[in-house]
């Protein structure tokens, strides 16, 4: 390659890369057209890339994604925001409910009715509060699927979504008319009362479904 | 001098990558998990073409995946997706081999080579398939091309593995690399000037 060529040579790798402009192409190939030295460098450089592309490229370790999400989950990212915007909402008919519960427990416990401890799955809610809980579970659980797939072989998040569609015997919205929560019968008032310490607790990440009547006190 | 573009760079909105992250933003995760599969492989090899290490390419594609993941409450689509992503990964690989303890570490004699998938062997598809004499060879070649490209200095190798290997245009490297398109066309020739000097015995 003769000095004059020095020019086109600094011009060749963008217009192998076709990062050259039409004009700048052109004087280009008019060059290459007439200079065997040229030609010979853009040859060259079509080899090195052939060389450079040819690079095999590294097959990710079959455990990368694992440990990958394993370390994405302790983020603060969208569900544990989203679950705890869902609770904070749903914190006013609850605690309202709650404390006519309280009242009627209080009641019982004077009277020295001792209740009997529902079973896990029989633990129901007024729809609404029920509604909120079992949407703040679902987005903790599509969470766990999606970021920490292993997480669930542990057991947990879906618990309570297989017993969702268990709404028949709710009482009305205890919402709008919290007073109706007096005239359910005893049993399912105390599971009522049960749930509410559920949502506490859950809010508060502790284990769930281990509850007695005397920690339903809500603070 | 450099081409402009004859037609106007497409919308962000219309990059399906795009449209994952802002599903991803509205709280899916399902969409961050596709971005991940899809994109993951190209940024551990962009780590890796740049550290030289297997272990410490995937630590850093960790660290670019764990950005993105922290980053997409926030998210706003002002690029194309990759662009986005090679500008994280650009930025983690070259803090990465900025950082003192590390220097030597890009040096070519001093590249950890124990473990056998160091240098990317067990990448073959099919060793078996070559012939041992020159699969040897190209064992070789590769390692001699990584050696080279880990001697350059820092922006012309982030400046040759993005347009060369990733295959981005010089105006989305220029975007990684925080500077002009003309600097960048002036850090691929030099980065390439060395590596056709450096590999002559192979060309
Ligand atoms: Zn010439």
């Amino acid at each position: 390659m003769i000095a004059a060529c020095d020019d086109f040579a600094a011009e060749l790798v963008a217009y192998l890369d076709g990062e050259l402009g039409d004009a700048d192409r052109a004087r280009i190939e008019t060059h290459l057209g007439t200079c065997l030295a040229c030609r010979r460098e853009l040859e060259q450089l079509r080899r090195l890339r052939a060389l450079i592309d040819g690079m095999r490229p590294l097959e990710l370790s079959t455990d990368f994604a694992d440990r990958t999400w394993q370390r994405l989950d302790p983020l603060p990212a969208h569900a544990p925001r989203r679950r705890a915007r869902t609770v904070l909402w749903a914190a006013p008919t609850l605690a309202a409910a709650a404390a006519l519960a309280l009242v009627w427990y209080s009641q019982v416990a004077r009277l020295g009715g001792a209740p009997t401890a529902p079973a896990p799955h029989s633990v129901a809610a007024a729809p609404r509060a029920h509604d909120a809980n079992e949407h703040a579970v679902a987005s903790r659980s599509e969470k766990e699927q999606a970021v920490a797939p292993r997480e669930n072989e542990e057991g947990g998040a879906p618990r309570d979504v297989a017993n969702a569609n268990d709404v028949t015997e709710y009482p009305p919205d205890l919402v709008e008319h919290p007073e109706l929560f007096l005239h359910l019968p005893v049993v399912r008032r105390l599971n009522r009362l049960e749930h509410f310490e559920e949502v506490r607790q859950y809010q508060n990440d502790q284990p769930l479904g281990q509850v007695s009547p005397g920690t339903a006190e809500v603070g | 001098m450099l081409k402009t573009p004859k037609v106007a760079a497409p919308e962000p909105s219309s990059d399906p990558d795009v449209q994952l992250m802002l599903r991803f933003r509205a709280g899916d995760e399902n969409a961050f998990r596709e971005l991940f599969e899809k994109h993951a492989r190209a940024i551990v090899n962009f780590a890796y073409n740049f550290v030289g290490s297997r272990p410490r390419a995937e630590e850093l594609a960790q660290d670019v995946f764990l950005q993105v993941y922290r980053a997409g409450p926030r998210y706003e689509p002002n690029a194309k997706f990759t662009t986005w992503l090679y500008r994280i990964a650009t930025n983690a690989c070259l803090n990465e081999v900025r950082r003192p303890e590390r220097r030597y570490r890009t040096r070519p004699l001093e590249r950890d080579t124990d473990d056998p998938g160091e240098r990317g062997e067990i990448a073959l598809p099919d060793p078996d398939a070559i012939s041992g004499e020159s699969a040897l060879a190209g064992r070789e070649l590769e390692a001699r091309i990584r050696d080279v490209l880990g001697a350059l200095p820092e922006n012309q190798r982030a400046a040759l593995v993005l347009s060369r290997v990733d295959g981005l245009s010089y105006r989305d490297v220029a975007d990684a690399l925080a500077c002009s398109e003309s600097a960048v066309k002036s850090l691929v020739f030099r980065a390439t000037a060395t590596l056709r000097r450096e590999l002559e015995e192979f060309l």
